[in-house]
């Protein structure tokens, strides 16, 4: 089993996927290894390793195995070996087109180039899982529209804007507002207690119960979560070092 | 009080909470954010003195002040590193607050709730619903913290038959509530359901800890606040409609954060086959060669540490922070991280080690251009390694260390002479 490695592309850092003193650890297992010339590393610290310095072409058609930090251009997945392995970061859900363009040439015993196929992926993919979506939603809210009284699509506006108001506020994705954030909104979720209050005057005693421990849980919830909100605050204002 | 008064404190609560959740972003996060936050809801007490009628007010008082009695008690003595369980058991009343106001809608309908009836039930059904799953979930998430429950995940046969038996019982169940003037009965039958679909949910994810837990939190924090919503549109209060809308959705953003950190759907980890993630004393590490970590760490520039699973617990914490100051002593960079994906309550992490003085980077996240990559002459992964939302680590040496309390501490000690 040969390891070929692959010297990353110029925009892609120039740099190989495995250092020299891994290469000397694979080496010492009896596993030969090949490093592509060129790119930005130390040549002499792989060869020093013991690899084997091989061109671009040879590399990608003689190794049982590569190792790389990039997906392989079309060029290279031509040349591939049968029955190789190559092991890459970056590929993503876009590079399915990618993988399939490799599959079907594997078939086939060659790759057709599929020139454009990665750079459309990105903005297919997302359109075709939203767009029924969207059509559903669409097809709902007509629905509402035509049997709902005028005062629910009223409240339904003031929730839709609320929601988007929701995302607009979770748009920074710092991690450590997150728990602040949680905290926070169990806090103001204790705006329950001006649900339960309107049952409290109720001429039903049971439902006028009921609303009085609705209070007392929102009163629970909200001063428990704006407590500690406010004990994560202090944290927060010490790791940024700020008075 | 007269209406266009409420009116307006309605919508005073309402600013004073989206100014609140809003102040929470940015790189400074604002102090702000609690003072509002704390204005809002003095200003939503008053509003709740306001509305009963008759002499009432002086229950409502008195309940507000039980409540806020014991809110404050908990909030000044749980632990932080136990806050997510507070989290869930206040969710868990939230839920049962919900329900509790559903049912007194249903039993005696306010002059706010809307005079068609099929639209009330429609809407009474729905907070019910929605808070007896949501609280319910809550309740056995928090059962499964204290160890009353089994954290694993429950196999239970036919599970998603069961999931579709229960959902389908509660869209039968709406009809005799809707269509009898008398349906206390189906709906107290029909919470009692949703109660057992919320159990059921969890228990199937079966999560306290490793990531999942994170994304079940931020799903309970969702459904407490759209039930929140139900609840404004049955009572016709535009107050929790706004407040219920904002923390749902702000909760459901963190949840499909928390999902797209650990590589899966969020609908794959709540409905899909659990995935055995690693726990702590199960698996066997290599016996860890101290000698050849020290001689590494002696050697190293700069050095990145993993704070993985179990190794912020209180008592591993100290030795963090004394390997972070003897390293930072011989003038090697050192820095700590936290995988993206998050365990218990997103964003705990950072502030557990905060308090315990370890500086912590930002957490690197699939979502900021980064691929989440950890570059240094020495990682040092500590805790136990997890598949979900782990950095991809390009070093010279990786080093992993499972059992923070026992070998930390003979690291530490050569590297400070």
């Amino acid at each position: 089993m040969l390891v070929g490695i692959p010297a990353a592309s110029v925009a892609g850092g120039g740099g190989h996927a495995v250092t020299p003193e891994a290469v000397a650890r694979l080496v010492a297992l009896g596993i030969p290894v090949q490093v592509e010339t060129g790119g930005s590393a130390d040549l002499d610290a792989f060869v020093a390793a013991g690899a084997r310095l091989v061109d671009g072409p040879t590399l990608w058609s003689s190794s049982g195995w590569i190792l790389a930090t990039q997906p392989p251009s079309p060029e290279a997945l031509a040349q591939l070996a049968p029955g190789a392995v190559v092991v890459c970061g970056g590929v993503d859900a876009a590079d399915c087109a990618m993988l399939e363009a490799f599959a079907a040439g594997r078939r086939a015993g060659g790759v057709a180039a599929t020139p454009g196929a990665g750079a459309t992926a990105p903005t297919t993919v997302p359109a075709r899982v939203w767009m029924p979506l969207v059509f559903v939603a669409a097809c709902v809210l007509l629905g509402i529209g035509a049997a709902a009284p005028p005062a629910f699509l009223q409240q339904l506006t003031v929730f839709v804007l609320a929601c988007l108001l929701g995302v607009l506020v979770a748009r920074d994705g710092s991690p450590r507002l997150e728990a602040p954030r949680a905290t926070l909104g169990l806090g103001i979720g204790g705006a329950l207690v001006v649900a339960g209050s309107v049952q409290v005057s109720s001429g039903d005693d049971t439902a006028a119960a009921l609303g009085a421990v609705a209070v007392a849980l929102g009163a629970l919830v909200s001063v428990a979560g704006l407590g500690v909100t406010a004990r994560l605050q202090l944290l927060l204002a010490d790791a940024d070092g700020a008075p | 009080m007269s209406g266009g008064f409420l009116t307006l404190a309605d919508l005073g609560v309402a600013v004073l909470a989206v100014l609140a959740l809003a102040s929470l972003s940015g790189r400074s996060p604002a102090r702000a954010a609690v003072r509002l936050g704390t204005a809002g809801m003095a200003l939503a007490c008053v509003v709740a003195l306001a509305h009963p009628s008759g002499g009432r007010w002086g229950v409502a008082l008195l309940a507000l002040i039980a409540g806020g009695l014991v809110g404050r008690g908990l909030a000044t003595r749980v632990r932080l590193a136990r806050l997510p369980q507070l989290v869930t058991g206040l969710h868990a009343l939230a839920g049962l607050g919900a329900v509790l106001v559903g049912l007194a809608t249903f039993l005696h309908p306010s002059g706010l709730a809307p005079a068609q009836p099929l639209l009330r039930t429609v809407e009474v059904y729905l907070a019910v619903v929605g808070g007896a799953v949501t609280g319910t979930a809550a309740g056995v998430v928090w059962l499964t913290g204290a160890g009353v429950v089994s954290a694993r995940p429950l196999r239970v046969v036919g599970r998603h038959r069961l999931t579709a038996v229960l959902v389908a019982a509660l869209v039968v169940l709406a009809v005799p509530t809707a269509a009898f003037g008398t349906g206390f009965f189906w709906l107290c039958l029909a919470a009692l359901v949703a109660a057992t679909l919320g159990a059921h949910l969890v228990l199937a994810v079966g999560a306290v800890d490793g990531a999942v837990s994170a994304l079940v939190l931020a799903c309970l924090g969702s459904g407490t606040g759209w039930t929140l919503a139900a609840l404004g549109f049955l009572l016709a209060l535009d107050l929790l409609l706004v407040v219920g809308g904002l923390v749902g959705t702000a909760a459901a953003v963190v949840g499909m954060r928390q999902a797209a950190a650990m590589g899966r759907p969020v609908i794959d980890v709540l409905f899909g086959d659990p995935v055995d993630e690693p726990r702590r004393g199960e698996s066997t590490p290599d016996p860890v060669d101290v000698d050849g970590l020290v001689r590494w760490l002696r050697a190293a520039k700069d050095v990145a540490i993993v704070v993985g699973d179990g190794a912020d617990a209180p008592g591993a914490l100290p030795a963090v922070r004394a390997l972070v100051d003897a390293l930072s002593r011989r003038g090697t960079s050192v820095r700590c991280v936290v995988p993206a994906a998050a365990r218990g309550l997103v964003g705990l992490q950072h502030l557990v080690l905060a308090e315990a003085g370890v500086p912590v980077d930002r957490a690197p996240r699939p979502d900021d251009g980064g691929t989440g990559r950890v570059a240094a002459d020495v990682v040092l992964w500590l805790g136990t390694p997890t598949d979900a939302g782990a950095p991809t680590v390009v070093a010279g040496h990786v080093a992993w260390l499972d059992d923070v309390t026992a070998h930390l501490p003979a690291v530490v000690d050569p590297l400070r002479s």
